[in-house]
């Protein structure tokens, strides 16, 4: 098992260096006026000139992108073009929120997908499974916009229950010191203790949380209602239940772990994707993450950040690709 | 275990829900105005540099030597009291106020306008070329610092700028642009607020300065909340529910929809920026004159600011926009004219069959592809073939300044606005020749243009009302010629609730409102 993570992280690096490459070249041969977007649109000549030189625009090609590869190995991803703030800096607070907005998605999503795909694969054919089934392919198939409005009108608009938006209530963040370890403010609350800034938080996650939730739980049902209904059908199933284990045993404990499999790698696969496709639930919540900041970010071309994004896009790709191939290689059958 | 487990963490959970929910630990006493930003609150705190949004809260924590009035047209004293200048126009000399402390409690003081100033031009970014004539800041003593120009300049104009004209305490001098946007708050004004925290690129909140050198009211807001809410509908339900109290920019059903609110005041406001056509003035057929006149004439405006624009826009009179010196009311402007337009066709000779213009456009506003389908539609009855072509700002501006005329388009759309009260803006950039193309995009080359141009910019700090006619005479003739057009004057929506006094918007500060004068009923 050791050798297999190291291999997968080792080739996990040349992805990464392929991207880096890739993305460094295309953003610099697509037509862009990098000294305008640092000294400014309507920038003197002399105020130009300044740029570049402090850009390093002035050298080659090629020794911009050896001095690209020194920088990124101690840590340094360089500046946004736009907002001259370092990019490590902006992606510490974008990326954190975006992160935990997806974790709590997903988690509702297994608790409430796992649950739905198993009900649904136990009572095949009966009404609770059509129900289920139809519950999927709507999750799956509504526009996440749409349901985050809808939520939003009916729960913060109409009904006054859960906040309209943001991480935490502006009284919160007044009163409270709010903690900071990893940047994500639910884990950091429960680190730090601070209760009261958990309930608002945790209150300001659920709409949010629960629409980037949507397209993994019909994921999750579906995947694991499929895998199930294969595994039901075999052979030892039925020797578990003659030997007169209880159903229940046999369905949680047996028949679920063999159908993880899959559903563990599609899960890792849709989570990776996500990080980088939470635009549209951001926006209408107004969270403070990675979503906007990616797509101001390419709309203006701004290619340090561009590059930051690739960067920390790849990287969780490959650990979270090595999470999924851990999870299948746990299953015995499968021989590394 | 596990489940043991899980089962404790949710009803922890569950439990500080509901101690959220009641908000137990309290509110703070004092009411807080929230406004709702449309977008970015800032790219950078840093009052040397910041270019955009960003005065949002800039205009609220720091301060400038002047301001422009926009009702009266004149600048005001603000931290300066009054100034004098030489009469060639190049030596200022401007008298501080000796009561205003910074928010570290040091005095503002000639030393702390010096550095400032300096630290500007010296970084050069953002708008720091307004200070380009400036050769040297001098301190004449603790209250009146000199700047000496190498031409006449009207440097009380400069100073009442949006951007690049703050004054910083010496210690923020100091700093580096990271100190500014640090998340607890750093800020080196004169304000009335100061930056209490941030959130990166999403939120800033603003907490009142008790020193500050005008009188507090009882109903000020000592608390202000400026957060980016990108959606329309997110912005108007704040409103609605009373959350927040002033935002921008909203779709047109949430417009109607807040229109019949009672709770909301919609107001329109007229800004600085317009929205400007170009014509190649230096390719077949846009460098035939009465050609370009044939296109002002079939340029639907009314119907664009009816349709397209909902009354975000309002007739353009000339380049320079109503409420600034220069504006002219008499100004020669096209209407929409079908008939008229015919007859330019006519006389210009082109022969429309061999015509494609290509319209350049910015992608990512829908109002410019839309009137440029519109206007697609009228040029068609006249035989006219029009292509839209959308680029990125990128593609978009380094397609007009391609080296070769032949290889630019034909007609290019951009919005404009001036960076300080100065019509000078739209002249230098966009009507004096230049060698390779800038921001000139109609490729104008009339050497009377640009002397008179150049004398207007000398007259400005010593005779206004020259410099003024100066800028009427160009203005009329750029006009005449449809070298270039403006099609609308942008109006902003704002919404304010009516729980609030004193909400004003001065087109001279782009979107920023001064929460100073704002008062809670």
């Amino acid at each position: 098992m050791g050798k297999y993570i190291i291999k997968r992280l080792l080739n996990g690096l040349i992805v990464l260096l392929g991207v880096v490459t890739i993305t460094f070249f295309i953003t610099r041969v697509v037509p862009s006026d990098v000294a305008g977007k640092w000294a400014g649109e309507r920038a003197t000549e002399e105020q130009r000139q300044q740029a570049i030189a402090e850009l390093g625009l002035d050298k080659p090609l090629a020794t911009q992108y050896v001095n690209y590869l020194k920088d990124l190995l101690s840590g340094d991803l360089g500046r946004s073009l736009r907002t001259k703030e370092l990019i490590t800096k902006e992606l510490a607070s974008y990326f954190p929120a975006t992160m935990e907005l997806v974790l709590v998605g997903f988690l509702f999503a297994l608790f409430v997908g796992i649950p739905m795909g198993i009900y649904s694969a136990k009572k095949n054919g009966k009404m609770l499974d059509h129900a289920t089934r139809f519950f999927s392919i709507g999750a799956v198939s509504l526009p996440t916009f749409w349901v985050a409005m809808v939520f939003q009108l009916v729960f913060y608009r109409i009904l006054n229950w859960l906040p309209l938006g943001g991480r935490m209530s502006i009284n919160a963040s007044l009163l409270y010191e709010i903690p900071n370890v990893t940047g994500m403010l639910i884990i950091d609350c429960i680190l730090t203790g601070s209760w009261e800034l958990l309930g608002d938080a945790f209150v300001h996650i659920i709409m949010p949380g629960f629409t980037i939730a949507l397209y993994p739980i019909g994921l999750v049902a579906r995947m694991t209602r499929s895998a199930l209904l294969e595994i039901l059908n075999e052979d030892y199933i039925t020797a578990s239940k003659s030997y007169g284990i209880r159903e229940g045993k046999v369905l949680w404990r047996y028949a679920l772990k063999n159908s993880l499999g899959a559903t563990a790698t599609v899960v890792a696969l849709s989570m990776g994707y996500s990080l980088t496709n939470t635009f549209l639930t951001e926006t209408i919540f107004s969270w403070p993450g990675l979503g906007s900041y990616v797509s101001k970010s390419v709309t203006t071309l701004d290619y340090p950040a561009i590059m930051g994004i690739a960067i920390i896009s790849a990287i969780f790709y490959v650990i979270l690709n090595l999470i999924a191939d851990i999870i299948i290689a746990l299953d015995p059958r499968i021989r590394l | 275990m596990k489940k043991s487990l899980v089962l404790m963490l949710t009803i922890l959970l569950a439990a500080s829900l509901f101690a959220g929910c009641g908000q137990g630990g309290g509110t703070t006493s004092d009411a807080i105005l929230y406004y709702a930003c449309g977008s970015e609150p800032y790219l950078t705190l840093d009052p040397s540099v910041e270019n955009s949004n960003g005065v949002c809260v800039l205009q609220n924590v720091y301060e400038t030597l002047t301001r422009y009035n926009d009702q009266t047209g004149e600048v005001e004293p603000c931290l300066a009291t009054s100034w004098t200048h030489s009469d060639d126009g190049t030596v200022w000399d401007f008298t501080l106020r000796e009561d205003v402390t910074f928010h570290d409690g040091t005095k503002m003081n000639a030393n702390a306008v010096k550095k400032s100033i300096e630290r500007t031009i010296g970084l050069g970014k953002g708008a720091a070329y307004i200070w380009a004539n400036v050769e040297t800041i001098e301190v004449v003593s603790d209250y009146v610092v000199r700047f000496t120009c190498s031409a006449s300049t009207s440097v009380d104009l400069i100073t009442s700028a949006a951007y690049a004209a703050y004054i910083m305490s010496e210690s923020a001098c100091d700093q580096e642009s990271d100190w500014f946007n640090n998340e607890e708050g750093n800020d080196g004004g004169s304000g009335p607020y100061t930056v209490k925290s941030l959130v990166t690129g999403d939120q800033v909140i603003l907490s009142a300065y008790d020193g500050y050198w005008q009188e507090w009211k009882e109903s000020s807001y000592k608390t202000v909340v400026i957060k980016k809410h990108v959606e329309s509908s997110t912005r108007r339900q704040l409103l609605e529910t009373g959350d927040a109290q002033i935002a921008y920019n909203f779709s047109t059903t949430d417009i109607s929809a807040l229109k019949a609110n009672e709770k909301v005041d919609v107001k329109y406001v007229n800004t600085y920026n317009n929205i400007l056509l170009f014509f190649n003035t230096e390719k077949e057929p846009c460098n035939n004159e009465e050609f370009r006149k044939a296109l002002a004439y079939s340029f639907p405006y009314q119907e664009v600011i009816d349709g397209v624009l909902e009354n975000r826009g309002q007739l353009s009179r000339g380049l320079v926009t109503p409420g600034l010196w220069g504006h002219d009311e008499n100004c020669t402007q096209y209407e929409f004219n079908m008939d008229k337009a015919r007859e330019c066709l006519a006389n210009s000779g082109v022969d429309v069959s061999a015509v494609n213009l290509e319209f350049a456009i910015q992608s990512g506003y829908t109002e410019y592809k839309d009137f440029a389908q519109l206007w697609q539609t009228y040029l068609k009855e006249l035989g006219i073939n029009m292509e839209i072509r959308e680029r990125g700002w990128d593609a978009h501006i380094e397609h007009a300044r391609a080296t070769r005329p032949e290889d630019r388009q034909d007609i290019f759309v951009m919005i404009w606005w001036p960076d300080y009260a100065d019509p000078s803006s739209w002249f230098q950039s966009m009507v004096h020749s230049e060698e390779s193309p800038a921001f000139n995009l109609s490729y104008i080359k009339n050497a009377e243009w640009d002397a008179k141009i150049e004398e207007a910019m000398q007259l400005t700090a010593t005779d206004r009302a020259s410099a003024e006619a100066l800028y009427k005479e160009v203005q009329m003739g750029v006009l005449d010629g449809a070298h270039m057009i403006p099609v609308y004057d942008q109006v902003i929506t704002y919404a304010v609730s009516t729980e609030i006094d004193g909400f004003y918007y001065n087109p001279a500060y782009p979107n920023s409102t001064l929460y100073f004068n704002i008062t809670h009923k």
